[in-house]
């Protein structure tokens, strides 16, 4: 249980998702015949595409695209950010080269001319919730007036990875086709109110072995290891249990409008909405897209842009971040969204 | 205000970084009457790790070894959560600095902070001799983190990359690095930009504790980064 901080409040005054417009169809990425005994990929995980780096792009350059235009979008100087926190996963450059010292964060914040604290965040795909939760309580606590929060999710190497071996003598590569390239970044702010609430972060590391990322063997860029269906039946079996800790009664949870979990694929969603249909009566609200993939930290980001463009967002809405990462990490955070989104 | 309990440290040796830490962790406890469930925090600090690894935390693997926090969500299951804060050399401090932020808010008694980096793989060339550090904190420890500060405006252009070599990725620098040699003057001590994270914590709590009253700690990483934080030891 996380307990509240009295004083200074925070609010998300800007967000944004920056997807490479180099889209590619799931049936040529995996046509029929790529997963052993038949199985069609796009029917078995309901992706549609996913977008990968164009020529020149890494980790960075996703990151600094989102990060532009969510500082655009929420009206802050860059000089008044104070916390620049980066929480991908993957910090590649184009050459699928993995950036080690100094953190990318730096990186980015040179390539955006902020001058501010700035350091790394790891916690998976639960990073940027994790980066959210740290300049919180850092604004809460009178240390920082704003930060920015933001990932370059290069991830497509290891899909390709993944495409050169044979899945049938290594099925735990098979996650990995799921994925695709984002950037996201948010802004988090001071409030004279209190728009965000964060829910209790946890790790239930006895699954922390099912899904691990390494550098590839004998091949640049990353590779990824998941024993997906286990950590899949973790997640799920620990879903309701979790908001039900936090969220007393079905009407706490029939007061959001919009409810984004991790997107690992649209038919996984699907099953959690399932579940929170049985528990809190509302599955509707669950969102999910097909046409990213999973984008690892930056799946919540890619989700609101989503419904930004397809005019779903409005002034004040109240979301439901759920998030999941390798480990296995959980931490849910609820925020209204900011009062000028409609005119992004 | 959040302060260091107890600390201890060691070589690595011939062990895995999580093996290493979690037998200083347990010795930690267990000299110190701590009771390892009533940890809730976990944040980890280093630069390298087992074949360069990018997912999971390190800190999960760490909570796994020392099996806290490991059952599933129940009405009232008691959990940890964990997760890896870096910059190079001076992870140690953003890695201290967000376990002060985070800890009064949260329902546990103890954070557990660790620093260490293993060879990533036999690719790799590794001049370190790491040591592998952990620090209990709490809302109550005798050395208490003050303030911190952050100076980048004599960042250069050093970097460190991870490209494949034959078989395995291998560390490649690009730039020359900056070096600085460790000193203390008066009640500043200046690390040496040559220690890795382990190190870092260790040699500065050493010597914290033969101090008494407000002291700084001071890395300049080697790509001309710095970063300070300031301390209050034995509550003067």
């Amino acid at each position: 249980m996380l307990s509240p901080v009295e004083g200074l409040n925070t609010q998300i005054s800007g967000f944004a998702c920056y997807l490479p417009p180099n889209v590619k169809r799931s049936e040529d990425t995996v046509p029929l015949g790529t997963i052993p005994r038949g199985i069609d990929f796009k029917r078995l995980t309901k992706i549609e595409t996913h977008h990968e780096v164009l020529d020149g792009q890494g980790s960075l350059e996703l990151a600094v695209q989102a990060a532009n235009k969510a500082i655009a979008r929420s009206g802050v100087s860059k000089d008044d950010i104070d916390l620049v926190v980066s929480c991908s996963v993957t910090k590649l450059n184009a050459e699928l080269q993995n950036l080690i010292e100094p953190c990318l964060a730096s990186h980015i914040s040179r390539a955006l001319g902020i001058d501010a604290q700035n350091f790394d965040v790891a916690n998976a795909c639960s990073g940027m919730v994790t980066g959210l939760l740290i300049a919180d309580r850092k604004i809460k606590a009178g240390k920082i007036r704003n930060a920015l929060v933001v990932s370059g999710e290069y991830l497509t190497g290891a899909l390709y990875e993944a495409l050169d071996k044979n899945l049938l003598f290594n099925p735990k590569a098979l996650a990995s086709l799921t994925i695709g390239d984002a950037g996201g970044a948010y802004v988090i702010s001071q409030s004279k109110e209190e728009r965000i609430h964060f829910f209790e972060p946890l790790t239930l590391a006895q699954y922390s072995q099912l899904c691990i990322g390494d550098a590839a063997v004998g091949r640049p860029g990353p590779a990824m290891r998941t024993e997906s269906r286990k950590l899949q039946k973790a997640a799920l079996k620990n879903l309701t249990s979790y908001i039900k800790r936090d969220m007393k009664s079905p009407e706490d949870f029939g007061s959001l409008h919009h409810f984004i979990s991790h997107q690992t694929t649209p038919r996984a969603v699907n099953k959690g909405a399932s579940l929170i249909g049985e528990s809190f009566g509302h599955p509707d609200v669950v969102r999910s897209i097909s046409h990213t993939g999973n984008t690892a930290s930056t799946s919540h980001a890619a989700v609101l842009e989503t419904l930004l463009e397809d005019g779903q967002l409005a002034p004040d809405q109240k979301i439901y971040f759920m998030s999941f990462g390798s480990g296995l990490a959980m931490i849910g955070m609820n925020f209204h969204l900011p009062r000028e989104v409609d005119t992004w | 205000m959040v302060g260091v309990v107890a600390y201890g440290f060691g070589p690595i040796k011939k062990k895995s970084l999580v093996n290493s830490l979690k037998h200083i962790t347990r010795r930690l406890c267990r000299d110190h009457g701590i009771n390892m469930q009533d940890i809730g925090l976990i944040v980890h600090t280093g630069t390298y790790r087992q074949n360069f690894r990018q997912e999971p935390a390190f800190a999960t693997h760490l909570q796994q070894a020392l099996n806290i926090g490991c059952e599933d969500i129940g009405p009232t299951s008691k959990h940890v959560f964990s997760f890896d804060v870096l910059d190079g050399t001076c992870g140690p401090h953003h890695a201290l600095e967000t376990i002060a932020d985070l800890l009064p808010t949260m329902a546990c008694k103890y954070a557990l902070f660790t620093a260490g980096d293993q060879r990533p793989n036999k690719e790799t060339e590794w001049n370190h001799n790491p040591i592998s550090f952990a620090a209990i904190l709490s809302e109550d420890g005798p050395i208490q983190l003050l303030d911190s500060s952050h100076d980048y405006t004599q960042q250069n252009d050093f970097t460190s990359t991870a490209i494949l070599k034959k078989k395995y990725h291998s560390e490649v620098l690009r730039s020359e690095p900056q070096r600085t040699e460790h000193r203390i003057e008066d009640d500043l001590f200046v690390a040496s930009s040559e220690w890795l994270s382990g190190e870092q914590a260790s040699r500065f709590f050493e010597w914290a504790t033969s101090k008494n009253g407000i002291i700084t700690h001071r890395i300049n990483n080697q790509n001309g980064r710095v970063s300070e934080l300031r301390w209050r030891v034995n509550g003067e």
